[in-house]
């Protein structure tokens, strides 16, 4: 009761205090709400009736104030939100800017309290961001839509919402994928591609949308759909760098500090709050697994099919207005493609060939579409007349080192990936270039020496096999086309070398006799529920007893040394014995040796972070010797593999005194430290320098005297001087 | 040694102190600019050579474009001199299109300062109500009908007003308007429904039907002193304006009389099926305007087609009648000139639901 006196004796002069007094209260000042809103309904009225020329700034006042109230009053203002859509969705082109950027807002607010759902929002503002000819609108309602699902996606991930929003994206997409004049869709490449970078979309439903849109007929929309399949991932992992980089560290001991130091505010004290939930998030997130990170590559549905509709669509049709450098970049995805997913396009091999000349403008690229386009189950016969062109093109004497350079180095990693389209003969004529004056060259030829010296070393010139490959030959199998390797589990071999090693160990230390059982039992720690709660006596305990019953079994005889190591492997794999036997030998030769270890034991989570470790460790070494043979489809050629070492050609003086000063930034001017140590302070003159000046003249006399005198004199001088540097130490 | 002694002397040069004499003209600075130069013509590159004096004319557009003025005093003056131009022109031959003129006028409805508005309603009371029954109104009725939408635009905006001072001025503009376009006013959608929502709120009686009761609001108490004289003048102005909307005016002739009725027209309703005498009496059903925001048409029928009397006293019936009745009943509680005006927009009421029931018991 008294409350509402007090109100009612209070004036309401502006909007500001009214709304401050409505949030408060709202009840009470309901009839004042009312009155406010009936008055934005006849501005409203008042702005239709004439749109151009309106002086809209009480009407954006309005607005405001509406906006920020209207959860106070949802049976008032039911209609608001679906007004403001309709004002701009009707009236985008001819509203003053102010208003409708107020609009775009009033809408965004209202969406943040709450009022209207995600999907209200989105449904109004994307339809304005593909029509507006506005670039300050479409800048503002392109953040608000990518914030806007950022925050549904902010603590757990939205799926309904991200499916409609994917759904409308896909529909758009698909909408304009026939006509080349259709621009829609790449606004929805560029929201896809954002929330990608921002990792908050990362299913194949994503993926499906740039899929489409890429084979949009519209060359942005294609080009900006296929840009997407090539960097976006390298962005990401980028983002992702960044993003922890910053630290916090320093800002929260700042803040400590002031909080120590002046005065205790609430502002103070929330921002000390959210930097330690900050620095919290960050640990947490340093411990949680990473997030599964498919790369969009490896999310494609129909790999086979997006490759050949890429390839069809905007290659191998003649007609299309395509520029060199988009067709560059669908070359370079539809070769990705076919390398990641060993895809069969064949007609990409001879539209390959058409390029594939020195004066080709960026040849460079098509050499790399041509090696990523290669993997083991392209037909060499495909191969041989690229191969073949790229070598009568590019390697011969007539042409200059970088091209020959850069035409071996291609055909290296063609043949790296398929060895068998190169035949005999032709080998062994690129081979002689080993001798070649260029030294890009000669490390070209080289390295394509040292690709057959693993792979076929029957295939090189007898002296060009060397020492370990001649003595391999005999083991090695021709190669054929299509054979597979048996598949291993990478590092089980360096794994099993670790055991043995273990073994050994505790052999000569005469160890305990349940030695690798425990090792085993470690290895689970913390992974098995069930152990850990039920001490009382599970199944793993009860392994436990029996083998303490066979160990009892077994107590009478004397066990020796060797036989409690040979027990010891018994529990981990039956033919321990027989693989002692064969130590000696390398462990990558027989793989059906290898996999005995994957085939009798399970492996511990204790076992993969060994494994883990081991691998790092190994491909440390690998990455400093560096084998070719060490390939992987998954990464993309790089063209600085293709082109070979840099070497600096012959250039005027004026290039070379600017290489020398670069040379010279930064580093100090050699002088002597007495120089700079004096240049640096005021100081009297010197000896030296008073010598410098002297008189001419008056040095005149002192000269010719030193020219008369006698040998005496001269020794006793010299002996003068001699002591006194004596003395002066 | 030499040569840096020599040094230091150059050095000191500069930031030698320049003597200054009594007598002698102070030495010109370092940073001085020469200015006496000389010029011998003047160009302009542009310059108004009328002569005469502006017209009448042109002094009406530039007044009309001073009406948006910053500063009150100008715009109030600018209407004075619109308002002693016009009353000395004819009617039939206006110095101003008054479709240029009346559109400019509205937005003034809104106007912040005092002065601007009571300039605003003297001058529309002086030019569109005829001064005596023989002579013709300055601005002809015609042409304020074809506006009346505009107007009550801005009337409606006035009533809502933040502001309780143009509030409270709102309602003598609508008293105008109902003086010189009589029905026009009432008509269709924007000047029943809307009007009455804004009255219901100007009054503060929303709460009435919901069974909160008539609450003393801030609106009304917001202006002590202005209050009563404020809400006196609001009733009269109720008063009026129910009575254009739901009074029929009284038949001219009888139906006894016989040669109107039987044998001019061939039936008895006749003249619901002729040509309707009013302008775009579709208008409710927003044949042309723009699909985006459609009139709320259906919210409890409150912005019907309001066409005639009978729609209209449907319309109060419906919808307005229980918040007006116990508003007015309240004000009638207070007593005094309140209560007296109150019970007289209570009688218009009564009125015109008995004609209303009557009409209803005859058919």
């Amino acid at each position: 009761m008294v409350k509402r006196k007090r109100t009612a004796l209070e004036k309401q002069t502006n909007l500001p205090s009214l709304q401050n007094q409505i949030r408060r209260d709202p009840p009470s000042y309901r009839d004042d709400f009312l009155i406010q809103f009936r008055h934005y309904e006849s501005q409203r009225d008042i702005f239709l009736a004439q749109p151009e020329g309106y002086d809209s700034d009480p009407f954006i006042e309005q607005l405001g104030f509406i906006t920020h109230v209207a959860d106070c009053f949802p049976d008032v203002t039911k209609r608001f939100p679906q007004d403001l859509a309709d004002l701009l969705l009707n009236h985008h082109n001819t509203l003053e800017p102010d208003l409708r950027e107020k609009l775009v807002q009033c809408l965004v607010q209202l969406r943040n309290k709450d009022v209207i759902p995600s999907t209200a929002l989105l449904q109004t503002l994307f339809p304005i961001l593909t029509t507006t000819n506005s670039k300050h609108l479409r800048a503002q309602l392109y953040h608000s839509i990518v914030s806007d699902i950022r925050n549904a996606n902010a603590k757990t991930k939205n799926h309904r919402l991200n499916k409609t929003v994917q759904g409308v994206l896909f529909s758009v997409v698909e909408a304009g994928k026939g006509s080349p004049d259709a621009v829609v869709g790449l606004w929805a490449v560029k929201v896809t591609r954002e929330l990608w970078r921002r990792n908050i979309w990362d299913d194949a439903r994503t993926v499906e949308i740039i899929k489409e849109a890429s084979l949009s007929a519209n060359a942005k929309v294609m080009s900006g759909g296929v840009r997407f399949f090539l960097g976006v991932d390298k962005e990401r992992e980028e983002m992702d760098e960044s993003s922890d980089d910053e630290d916090y560290n320093d800002s929260l001991s700042k803040l400590k500090h002031q909080a120590g130091v002046s005065g205790k505010t609430k502002k103070k004290q929330t921002q000390m709050e959210r930097a330690v939930d900050k620095l919290k998030k960050k640990e947490r997130n340093k411990h949680k697994a990473s997030v599964l990170n498919f790369s969009a590559l490896h999310l494609l549905h129909d790999p086979q099919g997006f490759a050949e509709n890429l390839y069809s669509m905007h290659l191998a049709k003649s007609n299309n207005k395509l520029s060199m450098e988009q067709k560059l970049l669908v070359l370079q995805l539809v070769s990705r493609l076919i390398g990641l997913h060993k895809l069969t396009v064949i007609g990409i091999y001879s539209y390959l060939l058409k390029y594939l000349t020195p004066r080709q403008r960026e040849v460079t690229r098509f050499l790399v579409a041509a090696a990523q386009a290669t993997h083991d189950q392209v037909p060499p016969d495909l191969l041989e007349p690229i191969i073949r062109k790229i070598a009568d093109e590019f390697v011969s004497e007539g042409v200059a080192g970088e091209v020959a350079t850069a035409g071996l180095n291609s055909i290296r990693e063609i043949c790296a990936r398929q060895p068998l389209a190169m035949n005999e003969s032709l080998l062994q004529d690129l081979t002689t270039y080993k001798g070649s004056k260029d030294k890009g060259v000669m490390m070209a030829a080289r390295s394509l020496i040292g690709l057959y010296r693993e792979v076929a070393p029957d295939m090189l010139k007898r002296k060009d096999r060397g020492k370990t490959a001649t003595m391999d030959m005999k083991n090695k199998e021709k190669l054929r086309f299509g054979e597979e390797a048996p598949g291993t589990i990478e590092g089980l071999d360096l794994l099993e070398k670790w055991y043995e090693e273990q073994k050994q160990k505790k052999v000569e230390e005469g160890g305990e006799e349940a030695a690798a059982e425990e090792d085993e039992d470690q290895g689970w720690e913390g992974w098995d529920v069930e152990s850990d709660s039920d001490d009382s006596g599970s199944w793993i305990g009860v392994s436990d007893d029996e083998r303490d019953i066979e160990i009892s079994d077994s107590e009478d005889e004397k066990l020796s040394a060797k036989n409690k190591k040979a027990k010891a492997g018994n529990k981990d794999e039956m033919d321990v014995d027989q693989k002692d036997g064969e130590e000696s030998t390398p462990a990558t030769s027989d793989p059906s040796k290898l996999m005995s270890l994957a085939t009798t034991r399970i492996l511990t989570p204790a076992d993969l972070a060994a494994i883990a470790k081991m691998r790092a460790a190994a491909d440390l070494q690998k990455a400093s010797s560096k084998s070719i043979t060490a390939l992987r489809n998954e990464d993309e050629v790089d063209e600085s593999i293709i082109e070979g070492p840099k070497t600096r050609g012959k250039s005027d003086k004026e290039a070379r005194l600017a290489a020398v000063q670069e040379g010279r930034e930064g580093r100090e001017k050699y002088s002597s430290k007495r120089g700079k140590a004096l240049a640096e302070k005021p100081h009297s003159t010197t000896n030296k320098e008073k010598a410098r000046k002297k008189n001419f003249l008056m040095t005149l006399g002192q000269a010719k005297k030193k020219q008369k005198r006698s040998l005496i004199e001269h020794r006793r001088i010299l002996k003068a001087h001699v002591e006194k540097q004596k003395k002066g130490k | 040694m030499g040569s840096s002694s020599k040094k230091k002397k150059e050095k000191q040069k500069d930031f030698a102190k320049p003597k200054l004499k009594v007598g002698k003209t102070k030495p010109k600075a370092d940073n001085h600019t020469s200015t006496s130069f000389k010029a011998k013509a003047i160009v302009v590159g542009h310059q108004s050579l009328n002569a005469a004096a502006p017209t009448v004319q042109t002094q009406l557009k530039h007044n009309l474009t001073l009406l948006n003025h910053h500063a009150y005093t100008t715009r109030r003056d600018s209407l004075a001199h619109i308002a002693s131009v016009l009353s000395s022109s004819s009617a039939s031959n206006p110095p101003i299109s008054y479709a240029l003129l009346l559109p400019a006028l509205a937005p003034l409805i809104l106007d912040s300062t005092g002065p601007v508005r009571t300039q605003l309603l003297t001058l529309l009371n002086n030019l569109t109500k005829p001064k005596d029954l023989r002579q013709d109104a300055i601005i002809p009725v015609d042409s304020i009908r074809m506006h009346t939408p505009r107007f009550l635009l801005y009337i409606h905006s006035a009533m809502t007003h933040i502001s309780a001072d143009i509030r409270a001025d709102s309602t003598n503009f609508l008293a105008w308007l109902l003086d010189v376009v009589g029905e026009e006013a009432v008509r269709g959608a924007k000047g029943w429904g809307k009007t009455l929502k804004c009255w219901i709120v100007l009054l503060g009686w929303e709460g009435a039907k919901s069974g909160q009761g008539v609450r003393g609001s801030t609106i009304e108490f917001s202006d002590p002193g202005k209050n009563k004289k404020a809400s006196l003048q609001h009733l009269g102005v109720l008063r009026q304006f129910l009575f254009v909307g739901i009074i029929e005016d009284e038949p001219q002739n009888s139906h006894f009389d016989i040669r109107m009725t039987d044998l001019l027209r061939p039936h008895q309703h006749t003249e619901l099926h002729m040509m309707p005498t009013t302008s775009n009496i579709y208008a409710h059903l927003n044949l042309f305007g723009t699909s985006g925001i459609a009139e709320n048409v259906n919210e409890e029928d409150a912005e019907g087609s309001a066409e005639d009397c009978d729609s209209r006293r449907r319309i109060v019936k419906n919808v307005f009648e229980s918040n007006l009745r116990v508003g007015l009943q309240a004000k009638l509680q207070e007593g005094g000139e309140i209560g007296r005006a109150a019970g007289a927009v209570l009688k218009v009421l009564d009125k015109a639901f008995k004609t209303l029931t009557s009409g209803y018991e005859a058919t």
